[in-house]
């Protein structure tokens, strides 16, 4: 799904906004400082604000043409909105907030259905609780649920993972991968962390003092240079997709492929991550930038169980930074120092062997292997460039 | 224990007092709505209007309504001349009396409710899909109920006391038009009447009592709902 932005300009109080980009990803990501006008974004997009000037168009459709005076109200608009407080309906149970949208779908194709989102978001057990006997986390889950029942054709969340701690966090991204996956539905999700959008998609918006500045792959813009005082470092994560192959007891290892050539070998303890995986299954994994190491040829009596061999793509310095992307079949951005390249006489084009422990590996997502069946055959009798780009990235 | 007319007092002024809270409410519910929302030309001449009764002396509320719908009245002349419909000193005069003494009562409590209910609910529901008139019925109704129904509280609780407006307008008619509060008054001038002042005292105290403690008992309600 393609969302235009075009020269949309807001104001509120004295805040001004100005908003201009494209995006065509299965999942974007809009990243700025709190405050930076994220949600006032989100607003616009949804119909629950109406811009002074410009257009905002969802694929052909034009949502908002201030010049020709055309204004899709956010009812039918046809977006399913996860605010950042979930604003779930207190005198309801969390079944009825679900079924909330139900008298307002008559018309549409239903291509979500109850049973799959209570079973994909674990919210089943807790169908006849209140809003305020829930926890962040499940509270989160009701959200996203009911806006997934109003079979919207997009899903803005802002802020997704504000209210719930680091471990909810991690399985909110999880939730949320499961989603875009299993119904195919785009996204776009507002974050001030980073890290956490980067476990999602590399396609991000970066949105400062009210205007949007840059929309690209994070990779292309911190190859351009861009933003270096926004993307530090230790928020940065490399972000891939592998198969798994099979569990080594001897190594105590998890054997993944990425395209069916590289191995890779993780150990992540991650709960996720069981020894009846079956083969195929389909895994999200992220590293950090700063868990590689560099060497220039193999080491022999290490205990790093990765050593992936690569050419030295580009040397990056920015303000922040240096890193060093590396080509292993995949692109991997490591961070170095000026040491570093000193000591290695690191240039471009020179080969490389990425040192990486099993258990630096932070495994994100475990695709259902009924997605992936379902998938398949979604991508056999469509070849859609949106379905694809879903499967790939 | 009660003489017959006590029994018919005591049935009268329930009568008046559930059939003007019935009147009231719709009407309450609608104002509490409009006034809890956003700005419109008028709203302060509105809320005004509404809460007039409340300050001014029951008694000069009567005359007002007897001025604007007694049969010589500006309204009530044409309605008598017309359609024959007499509005003051029946049955009619006692609803009316007891409406617009405790509307503005209601109003409050209502509209009250309705500013406590999170406005961002209302962004929720429509980005479900729902209309405005949806939202009202599915939301702010449901969300504002415990201040509604203390609002009815409120208002069978006032019109159970209704006194000044009620005598100006529908005046003390024994049978047609007195009610507790009148009996109780006409009765506590003529002496060896003491004992059925009392009992009638000691009624009205019981059902005031109850209304109060109800009202109390939703309030809390409404806030524990709301959170």
């Amino acid at each position: 799904m393609i969302i235009r932005f075009e020269s949309v300009e807001h104001k509120l109080g004295d805040n001004h906004f100005k908003y201009d980009f494209r995006t065509d990803s299965s999942i974007t990501g809009v990243f700025g400082h709190s405050g930076a006008g994220k949600t006032t974004l989100f607003n616009l997009l949804s119909g629950v604000d109406t811009p002074k000037k410009g257009k905002i168009k969802l694929d052909t459709e034009t949502l908002v043409d201030i010049d020709k005076n055309k204004i899709i109200p956010g009812k039918n608009r046809n977006i399913g909105y996860v605010f950042q407080e979930n604003h779930l309906f207190p005198h309801l149970s969390v079944k009825k907030n679900l079924l909330f949208s139900k008298p307002y779908i008559k018309n549409k194709i239903k291509y979500i259905s109850f049973n799959d989102v209570v079973s994909l978001l674990d919210i089943i057990p807790i169908l006849n609780k209140k809003p305020r006997q829930l926890s962040g986390g499940e509270r989160q889950r009701v959200a996203i649920g009911r806006a997934l029942l109003s079979q919207p054709r997009l899903l803005l969340l802002d802020e997704p993972f504000s209210n719930v701690d680091c471990s909810k966090r991690k399985k909110i991204i999880s939730y949320l991968l499961g989603i875009n996956n299993h119904f195919q539905i785009p996204m776009v999700i507002i974050s001030h962390h980073l890290e956490d959008i980067l476990k999602l998609t590399r396609n991000i918006v970066i949105i400062e003092n009210g205007r949007s500045t840059v929309s690209d792959d994070i990779f292309n813009i911190i190859k351009n240079g861009e933003k270096p005082e926004l993307i530090r470092p230790k928020k940065f994560q490399n972000t891939f997709e592998v198969t798994f192959y099979d569990y080594s007891k001897t190594e105590s290892a998890y054997n993944v492929y990425f395209n069916q050539n590289i191995e890779i070998k993780i150990s992540n303890h991650s709960r996720l991550l069981n020894e009846t995986l079956e083969q195929g299954t389909r895994i999200q994994l992220s590293l950090r930038p700063i868990d590689i190491a560099l060497s220039v040829e193999k080491n022999e009596g290490t205990s790093i169980q990765n050593q992936l061999n690569g050419k030295v793509k580009q040397i990056i310095h920015n303000s922040e930074a240096i890193f060093c992307v590396v080509d292993c079949g995949f692109e991997l951005f490591v961070e170095i120092s000026q040491g570093i390249i000193n000591d290695l006489y690191l240039h471009e084009g020179q080969e490389i062997y990425c040192q990486i422990k099993a258990n630096d590996f932070d495994v994100v997502h475990v695709y259902d292997k009924v997605d992936l069946e379902k998938e398949n055959k979604s991508l056999s009798h469509n070849h859609s460039e949106e379905i694809k780009v879903a499967v790939k990235s | 224990m009660f003489s017959s007319e006590e029994i018919s007092v005591i049935i009268l002024t329930l009568k008046v007092a559930l059939t003007s809270t019935l009147v009231t409410l719709p009407l309450a519910i609608w104002l509490g709505w409009i006034l809890a929302g956003k700005n419109f030309p008028g709203k302060i001449l509105v809320e005004g209007l509404v809460n007039i009764p409340l300050v001014a002396p029951p008694v000069v509320t009567g005359y007002l309504l007897l001025v604007l719908l007694g049969k010589n009245g500006i309204i009530g002349h044409w309605l008598y001349e017309t359609m024959g419909i007499k509005l003051a000193f029946n049955f009619a005069a006692l609803i009316i009396a007891s409406v617009v003494v405790s509307l503005p009562l209601a109003v409050r409590s209502i509209k009250s409710a309705f500013e406590l209910v999170d406005p961002n609910y209302e962004k929720a529901s429509g980005s479900l899909g729902a209309s405005k008139t949806g939202t009202f019925f599915r939301v702010y109704l449901p969300l504002a109920f415990p201040g509604i129904l203390s609002g009815a509280v409120l208002a069978f609780a006032r019109s159970l006391g209704e006194f000044g407006a009620t005598i100006s307008f529908a005046g003390n008619i024994f049978g047609k038009t007195q009610t507790i509060a009148l009996n109780v008054y006409s009765n506590m001038q003529i002496p060896g009447k003491e004992m059925q002042v009392t009992r009638l005292v000691i009624i009205s105290l019981i059902i005031s009592l109850l209304a109060i403690i109800a009202s109390e008992y939703l309030n809390k309600k409404k806030k524990y709902f709301i959170k």
